[in-house]
Parts: structure tokens; sequence; C-alpha cells
């Protein structure tokens, strides 16, 4: 039976080690990019797809927009990369529930349906064929948008 | 074994009698990680989901995109019953998630790298 083979699952202490790292690790990278402004040529390598491609991607200004949140700029947050902004609160939520779940063995009830999560894969591939658009409603999503 | 409420021969890894519908399992070690081995709702399998929107926003790659997919496929299949498509598209869902993160890391400390040594 298929509940015998889920050893997929890490056991909740590696779970809780995980939970920890990715903690500091977000931390460290929220710190480092506060400090060092990415608005600022040279201070980060450019992004792989955009050096490739001559394109941007869907991350493409989220360096910049992660800056502008630890300044407490929401307005330009939003210029940056407004889909990053966009998936504040429902990453919220979900650090809420992973945490519940880590910590305390709360098993979340309620599942996003199939439907949705494809949903959010079109709005992802929408939103990265659009922002390369350059024309005016859609340019308003590319990171250098003022 | 033979169910201990109707004594139907059972398959030993049969977690409900085939004939009356007794848990038969009851008397396992708890799972790992304090899942509940709840009997009417379909078991949590993890769909990775934050891990794929993460890595799209922030490794710069399409393959992240890749793992949304495979999380809805998890939570699809997981829904209709089929736990075995579960576990094969979380598992995917999780490796689509890795790669874009490992090369999204590499690509940072390559980079690091190349700047200090210049």
């Amino acid at each position: 039976m298929a509940t015998t083979k889920d050893n997929h699952r890490p056991s909740s202490r590696s779970l809780r080690a995980l939970y920890v790292a990715a903690l500091v690790f977000s931390g460290l990278a929220v710190a480092v990019v506060y400090w060092r402004d990415p608005n600022q040529a040279g201070n980060y390598p450019t992004c792989p797809f955009y050096a490739v491609t001559g394109l941007y991607c869907a991350g493409c200004g989220s360096m910049r927009a992660t800056h502008a949140l630890s300044h407490g700029q929401l307005w330009m947050a939003l210029h940056r990369n407004p889909l990053l902004v966009l998936s504040l609160p429902f990453l919220a939520v979900s650090f809420v529930a992973w945490t519940r779940r880590v910590w305390f063995g709360v098993v979340p009830s309620r599942r996003l349906a199939q439907g949705w999560i494809y949903g959010i894969f079109a709005l992802f591939v929408a939103y990265w064929i659009l922002r390369n658009v350059p024309l005016w409603p859609f340019s308003s999503l590319a990171p250098t948008s003022p | 074994m033979y169910c201990p409420n109707c004594g139907t021969f059972n398959d030993d890894n049969n977690f409900r009698c085939v004939q009356c519908g007794n848990i038969l399992q009851q008397a396992g070690p708890p799972m790992a990680g304090g899942y509940g081995g709840g009997d009417q709702e379909p078991a949590f399998i993890p769909n990775y989901l934050v891990q794929a929107i993460l890595t799209t926003l922030f490794c710069c790659l399409p393959l992240g995109i890749v793992g949304i997919v495979y999380a809805a496929q998890v939570n699809g299949k997981n829904g209709a019953g089929d736990v075995e498509g579960a576990m094969a598209a979380s598992q995917n869902a999780k490796l689509w998630s890795s790669i874009s993160f490992g090369l999204g890391l590499a690509f940072l400390v390559f980079n690091v790298i190349l700047q200090v040594a210049t």
C-alpha cells in the first residue's frame, strides 16, 4: 500500500533543520540585498535568462523589488516586480501553514484545487511574456518601469 | 492476516478489511513527521508550490514553471485518490524546483568567485 512507501517525506527532525536553514538563508539574503544596492550596476550579476535572450524573465527585478521592500518602499517594489509583490500574501499564508506543520504537526486540511494552481501557472507564463511587450499597459510590468 | 472483526483473510498490507472495512493497521507505529493517519481525508502530499514560485521569482530560469505544473498535478491526483500518481508528481515538483534553485545558486556563487578573482 502506498502509505508505506512515502520515504520521500523527510523525518520531523530534518524538516525542522530545513526550516531553520531556510529561514537563516532567506534572512541573510535579504540582509545582503538591503545593504548592497542592486540598482547599482556591477553589484550583482545580471539575470542569466536576460543575459542570454535579451528578454525579461518572471524574476527580473526581484532583487531590486526586495531591496525596495526591505527599505519600506512598496510602490517602488511594485514597479520593479509586481508579481513578486502580488505573491507576498500567498507566500505569507503558506509560511504560516508551513510553520504550523513543521513545529506543531498540523496537517493542512484544505489544499488548493488543481484548477487554481493551473491558474497560477497561466498567470506566471502570461506575466513572463507580457512584460516583454513594449506597449503601454504591458510595459508597466517591466522591471525598468519608472 | 485475518480480520479481528469478521475473520475474513486479508493481505498483510491492507489498511482496511476487504469484507467489513474494519481498520487493520491501527497498531502500526505513528508515521514520521507527526502526520496523522486520517482514514477519510487524503494523505498530505507536499506539492512544493511555494518552492516552485520562489525559484521562478528568484532564480531567473523557466524551470520553476515546470514545478508549478507538477504542483497542480499533486493536488489534482491526490484529490482524486490517485496516491501513487500524486507522489510521483510530488517527486517531480521537488526535483524541478531543486534543479532551478541549484542552478541559480551555482550561477551566483560562480559570479562571486569570478568577481573576487578578477
